[in-house]
């Protein structure tokens, strides 16, 4: 094996680790996995970064977009400010990292889609097309909806939460309703169509690689809104001789050297650890590309 | 002297620069935070609690149950 794939194969552990390592910390009400309960502590007044349900048995944090839904739902708020402000800050600072970094669902889908079976390459304008899914769900289902269709109390229901949201099946409703009788009998038709759901979008990310992040998650559409924008950045430098070989590896269909911050990009740094050359950089505000800063020399 | 004023010239010019390359973050950065302060005190911290009252019962709907 030459040098590049091994280094190539441990960034991916790593990054694989610290998956495992986030899902762990952001899950570290073990005792509830054998209780049946969930945890009630002040923790649940921080959001996690990333999509994670609060009524999972494990769950120590609160999920933003369930948080964004519970308050928008509420009778006597419309919107959230806090939740609003905690997203807005996680996307400025580092943008889809968390995707690809934190996100538990996320390490699931990328561990199903290491089971080797043949892929499926979605075409780029399919793909594009398909993308706006998640903006739909963010604008559409997590924010509007609420506003539009509330009860005569003035509530509405968690809408994304409730018809779409794999996380909060796999995460809560499942364990819950195995190790609760209670929960178990109330189980009925919604309970079956989230479980179908949940399955067709796991055995989906079999064959496709992160198909609820790239066309359903709201999170990753909220921050990849930022990402253009966010601290954390991709610079192409002056090395880039073209060869396409980022491209080809990137699984989120972005071409690094087009849209070095695309909202599509998740980070994983499989670009960067591709480039034979080291044309694309990544930095934190503070380092700007040779490029940039020769530009700004010159005027 | 000299080095001083040098030194001086070019930690202006980095900040400069930061504040230049980074202009929008730290302007969303700011609204940010500000949004996170006024859910903090709005209503006497009730949004908050709102969120805590919701995080810490399970949450029927989300688990696809309710």
């Amino acid at each position: 094996m030459d040098k590049k794939k091994t280094k190539k194969k441990i960034s991916h552990s790593r990054r694989h680790l610290i998956q495992a390592l986030g899902a762990v910390v952001f899950n570290g009400n073990f005792k509830g996995f054998i209780s049946g309960s969930i945890y009630t502590g002040n923790l649940k007044t921080i959001c996690v970064p990333v999509l994670n349900c609060y009524s999972c048995p494990g769950a120590l944090g609160a999920c933003p977009i369930g948080s964004l839904q519970a308050i928008a739902g509420s009778a006597k708020f419309n919107f959230s400010f806090y939740v609003f402000g905690l997203i807005a800050l996680f996307g400025i600072l580092l943008g889809r990292f968390f995707c690809g970094y934190l996100c538990p669902f996320g390490l699931l889908q990328d561990l199903l889609h290491k089971i080797p079976t043949p892929k499926i390459k979605v075409p780029a304008k399919l793909n594009r097309i398909l993308s706006f899914g998640k903006y739909v769900m963010l604008i559409g289902v997590v924010m509007l909806l609420p506003f539009i269709a509330r009860n005569s109390f003035g509530m509405s229901d968690p809408y994304f939460c409730k018809y779409v949201c794999p996380v909060g099946t796999i995460g809560g409703g499942i364990p819950l309703v195995v190790l609760n009788p209670a929960m178990r009998e109330a189980a009925g038709s919604l309970f079956i169509w989230k479980v179908t759901l949940a399955i067709a979008i796991l055995v989906l990310s079999v064959f496709l690689y992160r198909v609820f992040c790239r066309y359903l998650c709201p999170l990753g559409a909220f921050y990849g809104i930022l990402q253009p924008v966010s601290f954390y950045r991709f610079k192409i430098n002056d090395k880039c001789i073209d060869c396409g070989k980022c491209a080809r590896i990137c699984k989120m269909g972005v071409d690094p050297v087009k849209t070095p911050n695309s909202p599509e990009c998740i980070r994983c740094r499989d670009c960067i650890h591709k480039c034979p050359t080291g044309a694309i950089e990544s930095c934190f505000g503070f380092k700007p590309s040779k490029e940039t800063s020769e530009e700004e020399s010159h005027g | 002297m000299n080095g001083n004023r040098n030194e001086k010239q070019i930690y202006e010019g980095t900040l400069f620069r930061f504040f230049r390359l980074n202009k929008w973050s730290l302007l969303i950065s700011a609204v940010a935070i500000a949004f996170i302060l006024i859910g903090l005190l709005r209503a006497n911290g009730d949004e908050v609690k709102t969120l805590l009252m919701k995080a810490i019962n399970i949450c029927m709907e989300c688990i696809g149950i309710g």
